[in-house]
Parts: C-alpha cells; sequence; structure tokens
C-alpha cells in the first residue's frame, strides 16, 4: 500500500515483507536516494518505507507517477532477486572453472590508451 | 533435490532452469536481457519476469533463443557450462595479463595554459619538475617486471617533447633491454605538438611511435581552451599537424579533445573539425575533475545530462556522414560496441571490471613515485597521495601486490558494488573508484548521483537503443568500427 501525506510532504510505502525481502526493499529503494529521503523500518510482517522529499514538495501529479515507479520496481527488482538466488550455484560454477586451469594459449591483449586505438 | 541445485519450476508445458542474466528497460516498450558474459536479448518489458515465472511456452521459437544464448538452460548445469566458462575467462583475460599501459611522466612542465589542465602542468622553464635519469631506469627496470607481453610505453606531461632527449634516451634503453625481455612494445607520445621538428618526427617514424595529440575543434574553441604563453595555439596546432603528416602516417596520429562547457553547443563544428584536419575518428571525452579542470568551475563545470544530450547530437550527426559515404568514427562508442557485440575484453582502462588501477595501467611520475593510473597522479597534485603505490626505488612485488595495491583494489569491482551488482550493464560498463572518491568522497560511490554512472547507463542504453532500431543503418556501421 503506498500513501500520501500532503501536510507532512511524505509517501509511506508499506510493503508486505513475506513477498519482498530486505535484500528486495533495499536494493529497490537505493536507487531512490538522488531525489528522497529515504527510511525503512521493519514491522511485525511488513516493512515501512517513508519516502521524504529532499528539496521541494511532493505534489500529486509526482506521487501517481512515483506510486506507479515504486511497484514496477518492485516487481523488477524481485524478479531480479529471484535470478541471482537461484542461478547462484552455477554462477559460482562459471566463475570458478573460468579461473581455474588457465591454459597458456591465451591470446595476447595489447592494452591501449583511447588514442591507439 | 542436490544442495545448490536451482529449483526447477514446471513451465506451461515443460521445465527449464535459470542461468545468471541481468535486465534493464531501455524505453518505455522494451527491456534488455544480459548474461554473464554479455550476450543479450531486446524483448518486450515484462519479459524477464515470464522467464522467472516460468510462463515462456517451451515449444516457442523464443524458448529456443533462450536456451541458445544462455539465458534459460533444460539442465541444472548447462551441458555447455565449459563453453561459458571459457566465454567469461575470455571476457575478463584481460586480468591475466595485467598491467599494460606504462605511463612515463618524464616532466610535468608545458608551453601551453589551458584552463582545464588536469595534470597541474609547471612553468616550462621549471626543470624541478622533470624526472631524474635514476628513476627513468628503475621505472623501466618495473615495467620489465609486467607479466604483459604487449606493453605500451606512453610519455606524458605537462609537454613531453620538452624533454625529448629523455624520451629518446628511455626508448633506447628499452629497446636494449628488451632483446632479453622480448616484448611487444607500443610507444606512445602524448604531445601538444607545438615542438615537432624533423628530428622528433624521423625518431618517432623510424621506432614506430604514435603521436596523440590534442585537438578540441574549430579554432575558437580550441583557442578558448588551449592558450599557449604566447598567444592562441591552434594555428600552430594545425600547422604541426600538416608538418607531421607529411613525415609520417596518419594512421600513426590521433587526436583527443575535452569537452568544454563552451563545446557542448558545437558537437558538429567539433567534428567537422576533426574531419576538415584528416582525421577519422574522435574521441567525445567529457571533461574529469581533476587539476585546473576543478578549479576553474566556469568554464569546466556542466551536468552530466548536458554531456550526454552533446555526445547524442555528436553520434547522430557521425551516423548520419556515415550514411554519406563518410567513415568516421566515434572511439568511446567502437570500445562500448565491442564489448556488446564480441565476445573480447577491450584494453581501455575506464570500462573495465576489476578497474584498469595498477591491473591495467600505472603511473611513473616526474616525482619519483609510482601511481595507480594517470587520475591518481593529477590528484596528487592536489596533495591527495590516497593512490601513489609506493616510490619507484621500491620492489615490484611491494609496489603492484602490496598492502597499498590491494587496498586500492578493493572496491574495484562492479560485480560487488552496490547499484552495480545487479545492473544490466555491468558486462559493458567499468569501475572508477578514484572517481568516487574525487566526486563522492570515498572508493565505493553512490551511483544514484554519480556521474559516471549517469553517463555510462545513458550512453550504453542509447547505443542498445540505436541497435535496436536501426533505422538509420546503426547495425551496419557500428559493425564497421569494430
Ligand atoms: S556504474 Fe551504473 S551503469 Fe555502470 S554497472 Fe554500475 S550501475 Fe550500471
Amino acid at each position: 500500500m503506498i500513501t500520501y501525506s500532503k501536510e507532512r510532504n511524505l509517501i509511506t510505502c508499506l510493503v508486505d515483507s513475506s513477498i519482498y525481502n530486505m535484500d528486495i526493499i533495499f536494493k529497490c529503494f537505493y536507487w531512490y536516494g538522488k531525489l528522497f529521503s529515504i527510511e525503512i523500518c521493519k514491522k511485525e510482517d511488513f516493512v515501512e518505507i517513508l519516502i521524504e522529499k529532499k528539496e521541494g514538495i511532493i505534489d500529486e501529479v509526482m506521487f501517481n507517477k512515483l506510486r506507479l515507479k515504486i511497484k514496477q520496481d518492485l516487481i523488477d527488482f524481485k524478479t531480479r532477486d529471484i535470478v541471482t538466488k537461484e542461478t547462484k550455484s552455477v554462477r559460482e560454477l562459471i566463475i570458478a572453472k573460468a579461473f581455474s586451469n588457465l591454459s597458456d594459449e591465451e591470446e595476447d591483449i595489447i592494452f591501449t590508451s583511447p588514442v591507439d586505438r | 533435490m542436490k544442495k545448490g541445485i536451482p529449483n526447477k519450476l514446471k513451465s506451461s508445458n515443460g521445465y527449464y532452469y535459470l542461468l545468471p542474466f541481468r535486465f534493464e528497460r531501455i524505453n518505455q516498450e522494451k527491456e534488455i536481457l544480459i548474461n554473464e558474459v554479455g550476450d543479450y536479448l531486446i524483448c518486450d518489458i515484462g519479459t524477464a519476469s515470464k522467464i522467472v515465472n516460468r510462463q515462456i511456452d517451451v515449444k516457442s521459437n523464443f524458448f529456443g533463443e533462450l536456451i541458445s544464448n544462455y539465458f534459460i538452460s533444460k539442465e541444472p548445469i548447462p551441458a555447455l557450462l565449459n563453453l561459458l566458462a571459457n566465454r567469461y575467462r575470455t571476457k575478463k583475460s584481460f586480468i591475466d595479463n595485467f598491467t599494460g599501459l606504462h605511463i612515463f611522466v618524464l616532466t610535468l612542465r608545458c608551453n601551453h595554459l589551458c584552463h582545464y589542465c588536469q595534470v597541474s602542468r609547471k612553468n616550462e622553464k621549471n626543470e624541478l619538475f622533470d624526472m631524474q635519469y635514476e628513476n627513468i631506469d628503475l621505472s623501466i627496470n618495473l615495467m620489465f617486471k609486467t607479466p604483459s607481453v604487449a606493453i605500451t610505453m606512453e610519455f606524458q606531461g605537462g609537454e613531453p617533447l620538452l624533454v625529448f632527449n629523455k624520451i629518446k634516451y628511455s626508448i633506447e634503453r628499452v629497446k636494449k633491454l628488451n632483446k632479453i625481455h622480448n616484448k611487444k612494445i607500443n610507444y606512445v607520445i602524448c604531445t601538444n605538438l607545438t615542438l615537432v621538428n624533423d628530428e622528433i618526427l624521423t625518431y618517432c617514424l623510424d621506432n614506430d611511435i604514435l603521436i596523440s595529440t590534442s585537438l578540441d575543434g574549430p579554432k575558437n574553441i580550441h583557442d578558448e581552451n588551449r592558450l599557449r604563453s604566447n598567444g592562441p595555439s591552434y594555428e600552430s596546432v594545425v600547422n604541426a599537424l600538416n608538418f607531421a603528416k607529411k613525415r609520417i602516417p596518419l594512421d600513426r596520429i590521433s587526436a583527443l579533445m575535452t569537452t568544454t562547457r563552451m563545446a557542448l553547443n558545437h558537437p558538429k563544428e567539433i567534428i567537422d573539425s576533426y574531419i576538415e584536419n584528416g582525421f577519422n575518428h574522435i574521441f567525445l571525452r567529457a571533461i574529469s575533475p581533476y587539476g585546473f579542470a576543478a578549479k576553474n568551475k566556469n568554464k569546466n563545470e556542466y551536468e552530466t545530462e548536458k554531456f550526454v544530450e552533446f555526445f547524442k547530437i555528436a553520434l547522430d550527426y557521425i551516423i548520419k556522414l556515415n550514411n554519406e559515404g563518410v567513415y568516421f568514427v566515434e572511439d568511446y562508442t567502437a570500445l562500448i560496441l565491442k564489448k556488446i557485440l564480441t565476445p573480447f575484453p577491450i584494453g581501455f582502462v575506464d570500462l573495465q571490471s576489476p578497474s584498469g588501477l595498477i591491473n591495467g595501467v600505472v603511473v611513473y611520475n616526474y616525482d619519483g613515485y609510482v601511481y595507480a593510473s594517470d587520475e591518481a597522479r593529477m590528484l596528487a597534485e592536489s596533495g591527495d597521495y590516497s593512490f601513489r603505490l609506493g616510490k619507484i626505488s621500491d620492489n615490484y612485488n611491494d609496489l603492484f601486490y602490496g598492502e597499498k595495491a590491494k587496498e586500492i583494489s578493493e572496491n574495484g569491482s562492479l560485480e560487488a558494488l552496490p547499484g552495480c551488482s545487479e545492473c544490466a550493464f555491468q558486462v559493458y560498463c567499468g569501475a572508477d573508484p578514484i572517481r568516487n572518491y574525487v566526486s563522492q568522497g570515498d572508493t565505493v560511490g553512490y551511483r544514484p548521483t554519480s556521474n559516471h554512472c549517469f553517463k555510462n547507463k545513458s550512453i550504453i542504453s542509447h547505443i542498445i537503443n540505436l541497435i535496436n532500431d536501426g533505422r538509420n543503418n546503426e547495425n551496419e556501421i557500428f559493425r564497421s568500427w569494430i
């Protein structure tokens, strides 16, 4: 649930913690830190996120845009979280295999500054 | 299910497993999926979510595309895992080679007075800012200790041609020692060209030395930025360029531009001036916040949004020129394209993870110290020695693998940085801990307000949108650049 208090110039976001874990919430709201000051509080079975604009006010138009963006971002970060966690072992395996058993046949990579492309 | 094996979930009519990939929206309708080795698929928004929720029809062509591009697998451990690991190793193979670019700052003196001088040049008469011969010898010894078979020895300044005798001394010594070391060595002199003469050009030609100069665009822009002590420099640079072109092949001469606030309004004029001067490529380079550039804010400070706008207009113009039959390349785009469209890594240190500090580049400075990058020595001129590795006379292992080197390298991997770790563009981007440190106070940085992040994210997604759109022949043009 996402609500907006005009008087307090504050958006409050209540997120069900059985759907969105703390990793998702932190990663999602990290990106809001340029314009907003973010406070994240863990409650019983939900997480409360307080979003305050660092400068200026949050008007109705901005709130409506933000509401849509937050919902979408939460879904995107949940999707990313699933990929990260489901693929953790295979990713580790790829990296471990990549850096084990280095052969001598590597091609020479010539380091260049932008001037000698 | 074995521990550690990912979940197999049933899709509409079959099973599949996820492989590591990241995704990002690139416009209102499309998102890009990018896997661990940089292969990408551009799809409708919501596709990543469908993949994760097993909503992909296993009989569809798209399912086949996802399998063949390593986004999903029918097996928990894909049969071609070794191939994927090999591709990953190739992408990161720049690490094996270790330091390839060795910058020698033989002097900090310069005969120019550029307002954006990022190295904080010194008066051209003050020889206190020249490297001692003893330190040149020791630096060359350190350079030869690098495991890299192919190395670039780049002379920077100040204006290195003020000490051409020391450049010659260095190269002759390297040639002599290389009879034992047998490395592939490229030489580059970064010069404003105003001091070139027959002797210098003949030496460059005989030793296959690449000349890199600075050209900021047409006369009015160049002269606004790059003054000599006796007046404007454009005429002398262009005359020197023409003189040099008669003696050495043009492909051994290149130029770099620096985008000042004034330049932002003249992308087309800048490109035209490069073409007029015979160049077929340009590196559209934003100004960096070091040295005098950081002090002279009125001429040099601008919002990164403005640079990105300038870059896009310039790139559009370059694409138009290519469509009209003029082969002309934007170098930063070409570097990113190599990362997007080929399985190979690039040597450009600003677009690497782990970062190019020490790994890709080091600087042997006139002051007798070794620095982790060009920016590190620029910072030292403002009294901040955070990225100084030690003395040129120190032991190679202590300098390149010691505590200081470890500390500097700690926050140099995008894979482990907040914001970057889940960014789809990670494979195409690069870590810049020194820029983070200078602009945001620590080497970790903070992506939401990072200019480096904003610039790279905007430029990479713009290039991807151009590839996807392709209405102006971008695919063909871009492929001809790499
Ligand atoms: S710096 Fe920005 S664009 Fe680059 S990987 Fe990190 S988050 Fe992505």
